[in-house]
Parts: structure tokens; sequence; C-alpha cells
């Protein structure tokens, strides 16, 4: 069947995912576990990461639209889900980009903004709205009832603590860097007693990224058992592809072993470092990927015997058609139009045939 | 109230395609989308007792469509009389109805960027016509009409015969009946 959602929306679920989570971590890490770190201005650069890559998702959403120059329509129904999504991607993006503006002092000039914890309820806004996106990119898909691999309720818990463990990755990445000249921020994050800290909130991201990890591994075979063990058959085609099928190698070798068991056992030792944090960003992306590739809905065979066996490419073929090429003469067997000539002697087919005359003649 | 319903008789269908033509030719497809396909399993059963069954697939025109709620643009929509259809105008793209619709009937205009289905023919329906492939069905095997009114055919056949409904356990309430063929099943 005819795949709607192809690698731009597998990528937006995984940065949005991603971006979401890493608000989250950094909202809790701010406000939660160690506040000296919002005052310290070791989040920053986390906040903006996690920005820009709600950013490019964004991006890539509005890149993927047939008519991109209307995607403000997004927002004009109450009830649909992309809708929901829109606005809470949006505003954790702007709660984001205003934390940074903040932390950075650039809105000292406006006498009315309240300057008594403006950056915790900033940060806070982001981070609840963060983990609203890592939740709704879950729920896009589960409330899909005609794709029976994803409408199932653990999809929604599975990207959220995919995209917060991921989140919690990158953000011990993130966490007290600061690459642009130090007197932008207003705080010195080189003295020894900021470098403590950062180590310390390095810690406490890998530990609190193995359990996340850890929860994400029980997750994800659930959902993969729950949809093995379903009664629709479709979802049940899925399942073996992903654990004995073809996919096998990708789910076990790639996703569970080097995404999840391998990170796992970095964080908890604390070797890792920035290796863990990246194959646990890949395993994070692949697991988009092959959700999102799994899209397939319940048909019955007579019409899955239909689409298979229609020649696919017609429209190419028009194109060619009307364009006055005459490549249209060079149907592959697949039906495909070739945009090259074939490879032996394009020049005699070309000139022996000729303008054809039935395209003359329609023109 | 009006509501619009289709009842597609097996018994009678041949299987000739040319409902497909013929929607294709007065909505103006493009090339690549089908609105209405006619498909079968081939022949069944074991010589000399053999058969065959063809489903005209079409958009089910549901009562509570799963796409309309999941469109974020508004430009999905259903009328009062049913008939669920799509604003080009409006339609952004993002293509969450064709996969949030349980039979697929949605196709998306790639070309022109915008959602394409069946609109039962309402330019023709509200001018009191017959949608253009239950003009063309020469077998007859299409019926359209109002259900609501008790003395339409469609209403009549619905409430006297057996009639089958494709997937009916999403619960979305499909509004295109089937009479099966040989006390078959819709497939």
């Amino acid at each position: 069947m005819k795949q709607f959602w192809i690698w731009p929306i597998a990528l937006y679920l995984f940065l949005g995912g991603l971006g979401g989570g890493m608000m989250a971590t950094a909202a809790v890490v701010g406000l939660i576990i160690a506040p000296s770190a919002l005052t310290s201005g070791a989040l920053v650069w986390g906040v903006f990461i996690a920005f820009l890559i709600l950013g490019i998702g964004t991006g890539l959403l509005v890149f993927e639209l047939g008519q991109p120059w209307i995607f403000y329509r997004a927002f004009v129904t109450r009830t649909s889900v992309i809708k929901w999504g829109a606005v809470f991607l949006s505003i954790s993006m702007i709660a984001g980009v205003l934390f940074i503006f903040w932390e950075l002092s650039w809105f000292t000039f406006l006498p009315f903004i309240p300057y008594e914890g403006c950056a915790q309820v900033l940060l806070g806004i982001a981070g609840i709205f963060g983990l609203c996106v890592t939740i709704y990119t879950g729920v896009l898909l589960s409330s899909m009832k005609s794709r029976p691999f994803w409408n199932t309720p653990v999809l929604p818990v599975l990207f959220m603590v995919s995209g917060c463990s991921t989140g919690a990755a990158l953000l011990s990445m993130c966490i007290g860097v600061w690459p642009f000249p130090a007197e932008w921020l207003q705080v010195n994050l080189s003295t020894p007693l900021a470098a403590l800290l950062t180590e310390e909130l390095r810690h406490i991201l890998h530990i609190a990224d193995a359990i996340l990890i850890a929860l994400e591994l029980v997750v994800l075979l659930l959902y993969v058992m729950l949809q093995f063990c379903a009664s629709n058959e479709t979802a049940k085609a899925h399942a073996e592809r992903w654990v004995r099928g073809e996919w096998a190698g990708y789910f076990w070798g790639l996703m569970v072993c080097c995404g999840l068991v391998i990170p796992f056992l970095l964080n908890v030792t604390n070797i890792g470092g920035y290796a863990s944090a990246i194959i646990a960003l890949m395993g994070g992306c692949l697991l988009r990927f092959m959700i999102i590739w799994s899209y397939q809905r319940r048909v019955t065979p007579a019409e899955l015997k239909y689409y298979t066996r229609l020649p696919q490419s017609h429209q190419d073929f028009m194109d060619y058609w009307e364009s006055g090429k005459e490549y249209w003469t060079w149907v592959t067997p697949t039906g495909t139009v070739a945009d090259a000539a074939p490879a032996d002697g394009p020049d005699e087919v070309f000139e022996t045939s000729g303008p054809n005359p039935a395209m003359t003649g329609a023109q | 109230m009006t509501r619009y319903a289709m009842v597609m008789d097996q018994r009678r269908c041949i299987g000739c395609s040319s409902c497909t033509i013929a929607c294709r030719t007065w909505n103006e497809l493009p090339i690549d989308i089908i609105y209405n396909p006619v498909v079968s399993n081939g022949a069944e059963g074991v010589w000399p007792h053999v058969h065959m069954t063809f489903t005209p697939l079409i958009c089910m025109h549901c009562d509570k469509p799963a796409c309309v709620p999941a469109c974020p643009t508004g430009a999905s929509r259903q009328d009062d009389d049913g008939i669920v259809w799509v604003e080009p105008s409006q339609c952004m793209g993002c293509k969450v109805c064709a996969n949030a619709c349980p039979y697929g009937a949605r196709d998306m205009n790639e070309h022109e960027g915008y959602i394409r289905k069946c609109t039962f023919c309402k330019d023709r329906v509200r001018e009191g016509e017959q949608p253009f492939c239950v003009m063309t069905c020469h077998q007859k095997a299409r019926t359209f009409g109002d259900l609501d009114d008790p003395n339409s055919e469609v209403s009549k056949l619905v409430n006297s015969y057996y009639t089958e409904q494709v997937y009916p356990e999403v619960g979305t309430e499909p509004m295109i009946y089937y009479i099966p063929d040989l006390g078959g099943t819709v497939q």
C-alpha cells in the first residue's frame, strides 16, 4: 500500500522527541535537581540546542507539506492532534528562546518584566510543553485506528520515555558548555566551582539516562510483544518482521543492543561520556524510522492484489509525454520511465528511432 | 434530513471497471489517483463449483469518519447530508487524513499538493442527479440515494436485504452497503 509519511516525518518525530525531551530534562535539572545550574548559566547551551532541534524538526514538518505556504492553518481547528502538537511545539520553542534571552540578559532594558523567578517560569513552561511534544508525537500515531501497528496506547509512552532518554543523553553533552564569548553569558563557566558542578550534573544525567533507558527497554519490548500477540494480522505481521523477520538484525542488533543495552551499561559505569549519548541518539532515530516504516493499514487480499498489480509512475510517464521529450520510448520492465538512455549504444537508439511521429503530430 | 448512501450489489457487478474510468473522467483525476477500484480475489472454489466476486471500493462517506477529526486545517469536512470532502485551497497536505482512513480512500495529489478523495459527485448530487459512477454502471450494481427517505431505493434495499459493510468494527459507520454475492462476505 502507499506510504504517505516518509523520512521527513520519521526524522521530525525523532527530533521533536529529542528536543522536547531535552527541554523537559533541562527543566527538571534547573528547577528540581540543581537550581544553582540555572543561576550559573550551565543550561543555556542545552536549551539553545533543544530549541534548534525543535526548529529543524518543525522545518522538516513544513517542508514535507504539500502546500507549505498555508502551514498556519494547522492552528485553526480545535480537536486535531496535529493542531495540539503545533501549539505545544510553538509554546515550548518560544518559552525556550525567551529563557535564553533572559539568561543572556537581553531583556534588562524592559522595565515592566518581573525580574524575580522569570527564568524559572520560562524554563518550566518550556519543559512542560516539551514533555507534551514528546507525548504528542506518539499520540499522533496511536490515534490512527486504521494503522494497527501504531494504534496502541503503549506508543505514546514509548515515545515519551525515548524522547526523555535521548534528551537526557544530549543534555549531558551540552551541559556546562558555552562556545560563544564568555562575556555574553555574564557568568564564568570555567571556574573550578562551575566545572565541578558541570561534572556532578553530567554524572546525575548519566544515571537518570540509565534509568530512562532501562524503562525504555521495558516499554519497547512490551510494545513489540503486545503487537506480536495481537489478534490483528497486520500488526502481527509487522511485529514478526521486527522480531524475527527481515528487520530482526536492525531491531535486536542496532536498536536493542547498540541503542539501549550498551548505553545503559556505559551510563551505569559512567565511562561512556559522549559515546553512549551518540549511540543512544542513533538508537532513538532508528526507532522512529522503523515505526514510520511499519505503516501498513489492514487490507483485504483482493485489495492488495489490485494495488500491487497497478503500474507505478503513471504521472512521470505523462510528464515526459507532455514535455515532448523522447524518454517515453524507453520504459524499463518495472514500469518506470528510465531517465538515462540504455547502456548499449544510446546514441544509436536515439538516432535510429528519431522523433516519434505520434509526438510531433500531437503537438 | 438527507443522508446519502450507496448500495453495491455484488451479485450484479461483473468487474468491468467502468465506474473506475467514469470517475476518472468526471473528476478529472491525476493519473496516479483512483477513487473507486474494483478488486477481486480471482476465481474461487473448486471446479466445477467456481465463482468470482468483485468488490467495488470507494470512500465510505462514514457517519463518524476517522479522517475529518484528524484534519488540523479544517479543509476536510463533512456536510449535513453526510458527504465527506476536502477543500483544496485550505488543505496544507499533511497527509494525516490519508493515514487515518481505514479504507485507503484518500490519496495525495503530489503534483498540486493537496489531498483528493471521492466527493460522492456532490456537484451532480446537489442538482438532483446521480453520481457519475452510478449513472455509468450498466449492470445497475450501484444504487445511490437518501437513506433517511423510506421510499428511496437505497433505503428499501438496506432495510430488506442482507447487507454488509467494510470494517464496521472500526466504528466509523460506513455508508456504503454491500449485498454480497453467493452468500459470501465482502472481501
